[in-house]
């Protein structure tokens, strides 16, 4: 290693690596100070990744509880009772249980699984092996980030068990019914316990952001032009810069309720009789927090999104064996995305009495999000156009993502529309739209990525039989359990609506609902399965034996097999080309580390 | 560059026809609209009609007393008071009238969920918001064209709002003029509830010559 490259790094990562002589991490290390308090990127991306996991199994499993109850409401299961007692009396499921199951279901899958498990897990995993950095700029604070969301998860873990009942206010957490105690049994220790879970949570989030964001612009290795960055890079560079810039607006919602709760406060409360009682606050208004939340609430979108269709870019063009279609333009999508994120809030509130003419700039400008999309959709298309196409698992689920990208893409058509949308709002075709569009989206860019790069997290490969067994079941099983809520949705059934057979309008699609249940079941069956692939093969999976097992040019593959701390043995490689160059002059895939050639072709 | 013109085209025509016909629904209501007032919470629905003066009296959240006949905390001392009809859980409404709903709630948020008129908006406390339609269909005329004999229009809740949310259910009885006259003129202005001093009609029964005082209640509920 040169004088100079060793001065750099080792100036930028001197708390994990005081005195090494080639770039690895030499000193003795500890089972905890290498698993536990780890600082090294790869470590601390597998715990943000099994934390993930493990939240995804629970919440999960409360949307199999009440889909049990949604498909069979007449039904008494006593096994339910012997677990959850009170919470399930003689066997079924209680409303207020029933509304603790959604509003937990929602925040760990939106916060816990899909911002943490996903980004956490990716950008700590890949930014500084694909940029060609030992560690992040901080190592301590991306440590930090981690445990702040450990902590964050064991107080949303213990609201689930205390004696009144986790927050059962919605993912939202609109006031005044998160305001109130007298609101409701969810309404009273455990949405003390959930605000502060979430300020933990931002706090996690916020040192995370931070850290991609400096790394990324400062730490890049020789070569390294921000336009020869691979796109999940500039992916989940714009995810980073979104979240630093809408978390802190959460935070801020999240600190003035908990002023409202537990010091007297007016600022979400007015007017408000409960219960039989007066309460004396006046003056503040209810809709200021769904201002505040939304700021974030749109952006976290993104933040779920931007890194999976990173991935999903990423993984198209390596497994179709071509360049990416049109780089620049996926790059410019990806900023337009970025910037619309944060003009387009208010279309979650079009019926909330919003003003009608402000209501119809949201409508323009969040309609005007289709056009990037769109653009990234035709570019992934054409990436795959006469490929030569590796089937592997990791492709499966990045075509599954582009098809979920794309019809759940075209119901937000609908939605945007305000006219559409004093219909459909808060009804099931929301919900339809909402979990193909961001949330099996987004799992599927998380699959993809972690079928894709499993062999450089573990040095193992994960099964591939049931890989496809995994995308097959879920493909099918997502489309079969979210398409039929678009039809319960135009005919008006609310949202968050436990059992129907009282309402004359909504009480004909028992049978759907029936059907939807067995198959989220299926499915919820599968996704246990890919959990035991995955640690079977930590452990046991087939062994990696090529670095560069899928024939990529990202400098990740340039590392050994299992990189120690520190990335690379000897210097860090120097880049030469962009990442993207596949079936060039009758080469399979030139890697990034080498330099042109005399005759090589030009551009790309 | 034909990928981007594709979808910019596509969606700047949706966007035209959306926003023209937002502005007609979000628009003022009709001069000749009929005022109701809704009211959510936990976990059922309120309704005030104005009465003959057509307009709706100030209330406050602090006279709320349902313990004093005075549920919707109405201000006794304004004279639009006097005639406002309060009913709970089902609500009137006349055929091929403009209505223009004024829409509260006492302690969370609800919403006023009209399936079948392909329509909602949030009931919000501290904050009024409005919206107005105009009902095509009797629930009459809905029972033959749904073949459906037990078809009602319904009231859902569709904002999150507690344990109950998934009950909160209010029905609308859409009817001719003379059916919704007849069934308005048998409702005591809650006024006179809350107030039986001042109600000429139980005065009759105690001290039986005011037969002019009679008379003018009878037009009050029989109004128009």
């Amino acid at each position: 290693m040169s004088e100079v490259t060793n001065a750099q790094s080792g100036a930028v990562i001197a708390p994990a690596i005081h005195h090494d002589e080639h770039g690895v991490h030499h000193h003795k290390e500890s089972f905890v100070s290498k698993y536990i308090f780890s600082m090294d990127h790869k470590t601390i991306g597998k715990q943000f990744l099994i934390t993930g996991i493990v939240w995804a199994i629970i919440g999960g499993l409360f949307s199999v509880l009440f889909r049990l109850q949604l498909g069979y409401p007449d039904q008494t299961f006593p096994i339910l009772e012997t677990v959850f007692g009170n919470w399930a009396k003689g066997g079924q499921i209680q409303p207020e249980f029933y509304y603790g199951l959604v509003t937990i279901h929602g925040t760990v899958l939106v916060f816990f699984v899909l911002t943490a498990g996903l980004s956490g897990t990716f950008a700590n995993l890949l930014i500084p092996l694909q940029i060609g950095a030992r560690d992040m700029a901080s190592p301590f604070l991306n440590m930090l980030s981690y445990w702040f969301f450990f902590m964050a998860s064991v107080v949303m873990l213990s609201s689930i068990f205390v004696h009144t009942g986790p927050a059962s206010g919605g993912w939202t957490m609109y006031p005044p019914l998160s305001a109130l105690r007298q609101a409701g049994e969810g309404q009273k220790i455990g949405t003390d316990l959930w605000l502060i879970s979430m300020a933990l949570f931002i706090v996690s989030s916020l040192l995370g952001g931070l850290n991609y964001i400096s790394t990324i612009l400062n730490m890049r290795t020789k070569g390294m032009s921000m336009t020869r960055m691979p796109l999940t890079m500039w992916a989940m560079f714009f995810t980073a810069v979104l979240g630093v810039l809408s978390f802190p607006v959460l935070l801020s919602g999240a600190i003035l309720l908990l002023f409202d709760r537990n010091l007297g406060t007016s600022f979400y409360l007015s007017d408000i009789v409960i219960n039989g009682e007066i309460l004396p606050n006046e003056g503040g208004s209810a809709i200021l927090y769904q201002h505040l939340f939304w700021f974030l609430g749109h952006p976290e979108v993104y933040i779920i999104l931007l890194p999976a269709m990173g991935m999903v870019s990423e993984i198209l063009s390596v497994n179709s064996r071509k360049p990416i279609f049109g780089y620049m333009a996926m790059l410019g999508s990806l900023f337009a995305i970025c910037i619309l994120a944060f003009l387009v809030w208010a279309h979650h509130m079009f019926v909330t009495g919003l003003n009608p003419f402000l209501g119809s700039v949201f409508v323009l400008l969040t309609l005007l999000i289709a056009v990037p999309s769109a653009i990234k959709v035709f570019n992934w298309l054409t990436t795959l156009w006469r490929g030569n196409i590796r089937f592997t698992p990791a492709t499966l689920f990045a075509i599954g993502f582009v098809s979920l990208f794309i019809s759940g893409g075209l119901t937000g058509i609908f939605l945007g529309n305000s006219t559409i949308d004093i219909h459909l709002h808060d009804t099931m075709f929301v919900v339809a739209h909402f979990h193909i569009v961001m949330g099996v989206a987004s799992f599927f860019g998380m699959f993809a990525g972690v079928y894709h790069w499993f062999p450089k997290m573990f040095g193992r490969y994960l099964n591939n039989t049931l890989g496809y067994i995994h995308f097959w079941v879920t493909m099918i099983g997502a489309y079969l359990i979210f398409w039929p809520m678009h039809y319960q949705g135009l005919a008006g059934i609310p949202r968050r609506y436990l059992d129907k057979k009282g309402w004359v309008s909504f009480n004909q699609f028992g049978e759907l609902d029936k059907m939807i249940t067995v198959v989220s079941i299926i499915v919820f069956a599968v996704q246990l399965m890919f959990v035991f692939n995955f640690f079977y093969s930590i452990f046991k999976g087939r062994k990696v034996t090529n670095s560069n097992p899928w024939g990529a040019n990202t400098l990740e593959w340039t590392t050994p097999i299992k990189p120690g701390h520190g990335n690379w043995e000897g210097e860090i490689p120097e880049v030469h080309r962009w990442p993207y160059d596949y079936g060039k002059d009758g080469r399979e895939f030139i890697p990034q580390t080498e330099p042109i050639g005399e005759n090589e072709s030009k551009g790309h | 560059m034909i990928w981007t013109a594709i979808p910019a085209i596509t969606l700047t025509i949706l966007v035209g026809f959306g926003i023209f016909y937002w502005f007609k629904i979000t628009g003022d209501a009709p001069k000749d609209a009929m005022q109701v007032e809704v009211v959510g919470k936990q976990f059922g629905w309120e309704f005030r009609y104005p009465g003959k003066d057509g307009i709706l009296g100030k209330k406050y959240f602090k006279n709320v007393s349902p313990e004093n006949n005075n549920p919707a905390g109405q201000l006794w001392d304004d004279p639009a008071n006097y005639d406002d009809v309060f009913v709970e859980q089902e609500m009137h409404l006349v055929v091929n009238k403009p209505v223009k709903l004024v829409i509260g709630a006492k302690d969370v948020i609800h919403d006023v969920g009209l399936a079948h008129f392909r329509m909602k908006m949030d009931a919000v406390p501290g904050t009024p918001t409005t919206m107005w339609f105009t009902p095509k269909y009797t629930t009459k005329q809905m029972k033959e064209k749904t073949g459906n004999p037990d078809f009602v229009y319904e009231i859902s809740c569709d904002q999150m709002c507690g344990k109950g949310h998934w009950s909160m259910r209010g029905t609308i009885v859409v009817e001719t003029q003379e059916e919704f006259d007849a069934w308005l003129a048998g409702k005591k202005p809650q006024y006179l509830v809350a107030n039986p001093d001042k109600d000429p009609a139980a005065k009759k029964d105690t001290a039986t010559a005011k037969a002019p005082a009679a008379a003018s209640v009878t037009n009050i509920k029989t109004r128009n």
